[in-house]
């Protein structure tokens, strides 16, 4: 059983970069809410501590851009979004996630 | 502890793994400036401390470090036996003056000694405090270089241990050039034997470290 949670969470960090992109495309949101939004689609494994350095190093990469916005009442907030680049990053990751799973599909078809 | 006890808590641990992985001053700020105001975000958007804290430290740190395109690969977390041996030996120095006051011209010092004890257990004992200054600056220089390093009080206390042992064998050179120079007290005397003594001390922490080193290779720390 560990060994099947721990493969699950392999692929899901392998993929993580790829759907926090496709969150932040959708809406912008802060580090938290990118956290809040994953563990609702099922990655319940992950937790600020593994997005906040992601994020970081696609920010850096000049994928994401943050912006500190004005809280209301409460403290700003730093809000995350997808720069030019990271949509266009977005679209080529898509298209090769589809490809390799695909490709994968096939081959597990082909052993039944 | 408190929510905010344990947010402030955890970012003061956050940045003493960057002070070790060696973050210069202002980048360091800028990252827990950052890493704050994200944290205050995702509280008054309801997030608890235990949605926030939960990450191993270290890894989180490092990772950030990492992510913001800080070379790290170099760096494993114990500090370089050349630094560790010039910190060492500044660190004895200033413990060696301040023997020389404290202890061997501290006339009050002796006449109690004196008094109290036998002659040969009160020159012993002023002999050990002057080692023990000089061997406590010594550990405090390195505690205070290396302080956010993890076992610190472990590398100060086998730094100074390797520096008593540099200094015993330093004894009989010392002696030696001491009878060859008519026990005079020039300067240049007193700097060749301050020379030999201190080059003693460093080869003993320097051999020390390498005969038994800081970590294991196959742990390294940040």
């Amino acid at each position: 059983m560990t060994v099947i949670v721990d493969r699950e969470s392999l692929l899901m960090r392998g993929t993580l970069d790829m759907c926090v992109l496709t969150l932040l495309s959708r809406h912008p949101l802060h580090a938290y809410g990118v956290v809040q939004h994953l563990q609702e689609h099922g990655f319940t494994q992950t937790s600020y501590g593994t997005v906040y350095p992601l994020v970081s190093r696609l920010r850096r990469q000049g994928l994401l851009a943050q912006d500190l916005q004005p809280g209301g009442s409460g403290p700003a907030r730093n809000v995350l979004s997808l720069t030019d680049e990271g949509r266009l990053t977005l679209r080529e990751w898509t298209k090769q996630w589809r490809e390799v799973n695909e490709r994968i599909s096939q081959l597990i078809e082909e052993r039944r | 502890m408190n929510d905010d006890n344990r947010i402030a808590e955890f970012v003061d641990r956050v940045e003493e793994c960057w002070i070790r992985l060696g973050l210069r001053p202002t980048e360091r700020r800028r990252l827990v400036n950052e890493l704050v105001t994200d944290l205050t975000s995702a509280k008054s958007a309801g997030a608890t401390a235990d949605d926030l804290v939960r990450a191993d430290v270290v890894a989180f740190a490092v990772e950030v470090a990492a992510a913001e395109g800080h070379q790290l690969a170099s760096r494993q977390g114990r500090p370089a036996v050349g630094a560790l041996i010039g910190t060492g030996v500044i660190g004895g120095a200033l413990g060696a003056i301040s023997s020389w006051y404290l202890v061997y011209t501290n006339y009050a010092l002796y006449k109690l000694l004196w008094q109290v004890f036998p002659e040969l257990v009160a020159v012993v004992l002023l002999h050990v405090m002057a080692v023990t200054l000089g061997l406590g600056g010594m550990a405090a220089a390195i505690w205070l270089r290396y302080r956010y390093q993890p076992r610190v009080i472990s590398i100060a206390v086998r730094t100074a241990a390797w520096a008593a042992v540099g200094g015993l064998v330093s004894l009989g050179p010392a002696i030696a050039l001491a009878t060859h120079m008519n026990y005079r007290w020039d300067s240049d005397v007193v700097l060749l034997e301050t020379v030999l003594v201190g080059a003693c001390i460093a080869a003993a922490i320097g051999l020390g470290h390498r005969l038994r080193p800081l970590t294991r290779a196959n742990h390294p720390r940040p």
